[in-house]
């Protein structure tokens, strides 16, 4: 028995299988992290002094040029796809996959200065809210990796025998990676400029 | 939404963020006089710019896809 709407779009709802899937784990993804800068928002208006200029800003800042860069890269890797360039597919998103890899890099670094530093997330509210925020945020990037690394792998099979349902998964690889971007561009200003 | 319309819609808030970047940088070089903080929003600026101008030909070449 076929599955229905895996490639074409169910007329009701104008969306295929795929693309509604993300969409409900995107809602639910807009709910944790929703609750989290939530928590964050009542902790720091109900604290009496909040630290300031203990992350480093420019760390964060090519960070941010980094996740945007690969945001570039992403839609890329699908546009190709839709216009039948394989290769070009695979290159862009192996550049998206470069690009996540840079950014966790850089988060090891900033990390470990605060380790060293003896920053850890018991030592102060702030640290602990910046902890668990950026963690969870990296947590998504491997996430994303992964998926990547997948497509670029085994399931790159796909393309040859039923190209318009590989296309549909690059679109919502797609749309999770600018989910997890659009995360960073809110958790940015919030921890490290304000 | 399509993948091209949430791309959109992300180059639209980093360009608002560039934006507060570049005021953030300002009010820090008012209150230290780091050249630094002023080349920062300069850059925040022309990446605002570039990303308008990026999201404009991004609109236009992927109008068929």
């Amino acid at each position: 028995m076929e599955i229905p709407y895996i490639v074409d779009a169910r007329p009701d709802t104008g969306l295929h299988n795929c693309k509604l899937g993300i969409w409900l784990f995107l809602a639910s993804e807009v709910m944790l992290f929703g609750a989290l800068f939530s928590t964050y928002i009542i902790l720091r208006t109900g604290a009496v002094e909040w630290p300031f200029g203990e992350l480093n800003v420019w760390l964060g800042m090519a960070n941010t040029f980094i996740l945007i860069g690969s945001s570039v890269t992403m839609v890329m890797a699908w546009a190709s796809l839709k216009l039948n360039d394989f290769g070009k597919h695979r290159l862009y998103l192996i550049g998206t996959f470069v690009l996540a890899g840079i950014f966790l890099v850089n988060k090891y670094f900033e990390y470990a200065d605060h380790v060293t530093r003896g920053e850890l997330p018991s030592h102060s509210t702030f640290l602990a809210v910046y902890y668990t925020m950026t963690g969870l945020h990296g947590l998504h990037i491997v996430g994303g990796m992964v998926v990547m690394a997948y497509l670029l792998g085994p399931g790159a099979k796909m393309w040859k025998t039923r190209p318009d349902q590989f296309s549909n998964r690059i679109e919502a690889t797609g749309l999770y990676w600018h989910f997890v971007d659009l995360v960073w561009i809110f958790l940015f200003p919030v921890l490290y400029l304000l | 939404m399509s993948l091209k319309a949430f791309h959109l819609l992300f180059i639209a808030l980093s360009v608002v963020l560039a934006i507060f970047v570049a005021a953030w940088a300002v009010g820090q070089y008012r209150l230290e006089h780091e050249t630094l903080y002023l080349a920062t929003s300069i850059v925040a600026v022309a990446t605002s710019g570039s990303l308008v101008a990026y999201g404009a030909m991004f609109r236009r070449k992927t109008r068929n896809l």
